[in-house]
């Protein structure tokens, strides 16, 4: 069973030149893939298609077992709820929550993120303190500090936490190294990464910024993925 | 499973994080919550206070006007009687088989903008008020001399009088009187205790008093070089020639209704006679429309808090929509987006009418003396009954009906948006 699988992917907005066309893309379960390419170039909407937010016009998305277009709306929002952890490019904390109820959030929502959660720690505080400690945000007076007034690097580190609490099979991670300067990038890749790889996650993560791909496992580059975006294909 | 808690707890922090704007729409709800529950309270407890002014007595009979006009004149003190009935007419009505006892009032004279009553022992006797409570004095004994006084609890507390205090009464009814019955000092004689009717607002004397001091006047203006010392009016005859109502007494109160029909008969001069009740609720009857008038106005203003309330939600969803993603993001369902925010409506209506009542209660204690003062409306400041209790359900309800259109549209946002945030 793959991570993530699409077959004959095919999406686009309204008519016309459709925006993806993807044969074949797999991850394996526990694998670090980077995907690059420039802005527009269809990431997010790869993404939404792996989040099951949107539904392609043609071809069969798999992700950790289950065809999303043979689920219904509801039993893929359970999917992504339980299994798929996600960090966005900034805006991915809410304001009015602590740090720590930030990063307790999806267990909130997923019974089986929150039992999951509980195999690591006696309860969900003390778990989001063991991530947010990991990620170098060990420091109790920031615990209960509101998410605005950190950094936007120390903002990131939360969101990774987030996504990685209740160890999901899989993150799904869009540029959530844009806002940060070079030194901050570093760090928070080598921490993601170590994360992952204890929670036994696998991590599709995208950027345009391809000095971060050695990280990873494997480096695939959307517009050779994308057959519209091909030269060739023109 | 996780999510009505949930929700609620993270609609309240999302409120309170946006705390500003959420008290402007509290706020707003609760004035007009107020509004509506003050409306209703001033309402009934005006009710209460009138019914409570009079009881005990059977009829009322002046001459001939209308029902309302003798009730108010004759109990209330609220305007003035069109005529009077002569004392050989109250002194046949007084001798009826069926009456037990009279109390005749003679209205018309003021004393420093309170109404002068002329009227007998009877009246300390007989006047029943708030069920079955007699008048009692705080301080001094009844009328006793011709010159004697007694005074409501709010006559001694605002003119500041004590016992044995002289006093001047004045001839017709102005808060300054430019014809002062100087020569004739009445001293005061008794205080009676608070009623919370317009009994404390009265000045008492007896009905031969108020005789004596009209002794040397003649269609309301005084005849110069015909002045009479108190010595003189002492020794004269001053059985009164008219009276301006009486209150009657009945053996049974059955023949209520009998001697009512003979009154408005009586052949030797136009009398009118109601029944209490009667005439109360012919006033309600009157008043119903203008309560009806208020209540409605009343609840459109609520309705306008309410409206505030769905337009700063529905102005608020466009700036909240990368919340919303975060939210789903997150694992929130749509119908948890829906769920937030109608709760967020009903938080919001609920610490309205919260405040609300609070303001009501502030209000009733600080405006209630007031009232009493200027209106004779006592205002008891009782615990919420079913009537409130069903505004502030009914507002509520509302307010979480309402929610419903933003919650839709977020909810549909919600759909389209997915997780990524589209700004």
């Amino acid at each position: 069973m793959s991570a993530v699988e699409l077959r004959d992917v095919v999406f686009g907005w309204g008519r016309g030149k459709p925006l993806l066309d993807i044969a074949r893309l797999e991850v394996a379960p526990g694998e670090r893939v980077f995907i690059s390419g420039p802005s527009g170039s269809g990431k997010s909407t790869l993404l939404g298609l792996i989040g099951g937010v949107l539904t392609p016009g043609r071809g069969t998305v798999r992700v950790l077992g289950e065809s999303l277009g043979e689920l219904s709306s509801a039993r893929r929002d359970a999917l992504r709820v339980d299994r798929i952890g996600f960090i966005f490019q900034m805006f991915n904390l809410l304001p009015y929550l602590s740090v720590r109820d930030n990063v307790a959030l999806p267990c909130r929502f997923s019974a089986r993120r929150r039992a999951r959660a509980l195999t690591e720690a006696t309860d969900i505080r003390t778990e989001a303190e063991r991530l947010l400690g990991h990620l170098g945000l060990s420091d109790p007076a920031l615990l209960d500090r509101r998410v605005t007034e950190l950094s936007i690097g120390q903002q990131q580190r939360v969101a990774a936490a987030r996504a990685l609490i209740g160890r999901p099979e899989l993150v799904i991670a869009d540029e959530p190294t844009s806002s940060l300067d070079a030194d901050a990038r570093a760090d928070f890749i080598a921490l993601l990464m170590s994360e992952c790889t204890a929670a036994g996650s696998a991590i599709v993560f995208v950027s345009h910024d391809r000095s971060l791909a050695g990280q990873f496992d494997r480096q695939l580059d959307l517009l050779e993925l994308n057959a519209p975006a091909r030269p060739a294909a023109a | 499973m996780s999510g009505l808690g949930t929700i609620f707890g993270l609609a309240a922090r999302s409120l309170w994080n946006r705390r500003g704007t959420a008290l402007l729409t509290i706020f707003s709800i609760a004035v007009s919550v107020t509004l509506l529950l003050g409306v209703e309270r001033v309402r009934t407890e005006a009710r209460a206070s009138f019914a409570n002014t009079i009881s005990g007595t059977d009829l009322i009979v002046g001459a001939r006007s209308g029902d309302l006009n003798l009730l108010l004149y004759a109990v209330f003190r609220i305007g003035n009687a069109t005529n009077n009935i002569t004392w050989q007419t109250y002194q046949e009505l007084a001798e009826r088989r069926e009456v037990a006892w009279t109390i005749p009032l003679s209205l018309g004279d003021s004393h420093r903008g309170f109404r002068v009553l002329g009227t007998t022992p009877a009246y300390y006797e007989h006047y029943r008020f708030a069920g079955d409570r007699t008048l009692q004095f705080d301080a001094g004994g009844p009328v006793a001399d011709l010159f004697d006084a007694v005074i409501g609890a709010d006559v001694a507390r605002q003119l500041g009088y004590q016992v044995g205090q002289p006093v001047v009464i004045a001839h017709g009814l102005g808060a300054v009187s430019f014809m002062n019955h100087d020569d004739k000092p009445f001293v005061i004689r008794g205080i009676l205790k608070k009623t919370g009717t317009p009994v404390d607002r009265t000045v008492h004397v007896s009905l031969e008093a108020i005789e004596a001091i009209h002794a040397d006047w003649q269609s309301g203006t005084r005849i110069r070089g015909q002045e009479v010392s108190p010595d003189e009016l002492r020794a004269m005859d001053l059985t009164p020639k008219a009276i301006t109502a009486v209150l009657v007494g009945l053996k049974s109160r059955a023949a209520s209704f009998r001697l009512q029909r003979a009154v408005n008969e009586y052949p030797g001069e136009p009398l009118s006679a109601i029944i209490p009740g009667v005439a109360l609720q012919q006033l309600w009857d009157l008043v119903g429309v203008v309560e009806i008038a208020l209540l409605a106005i009343s609840a459109f203003v609520v309705l306008g808090g309410l409206l505030g309330m769905l337009t700063a939600i529905l102005t608020s969803l466009n700036e909240r929509r990368r919340e919303m993603a975060i939210l789903r993001s997150v694992g929130a369902r749509p119908w948890h987006i829906f769920g937030l925010l109608v709760s967020e409506a009903g938080l919001l209506a609920l610490a309205g009418v919260v405040l609300g009542f609070a303001t009501l209660y502030l209000l009733l204690a600080v405006a209630a003396p007031l009232i009493e003062e200027r209106f004779g409306i006592f205002v008891a400041l009782r615990a919420p009954g079913q009537w409130d209790l069903t505004i502030a359900a009914v507002v509520v309800g509302a307010a979480l009906l309402m929610g419903v259109l933003p919650a839709w549209r977020a909810y549909r946002n919600a759909l389209s948006d997915g997780l990524t945030i589209r700004v």
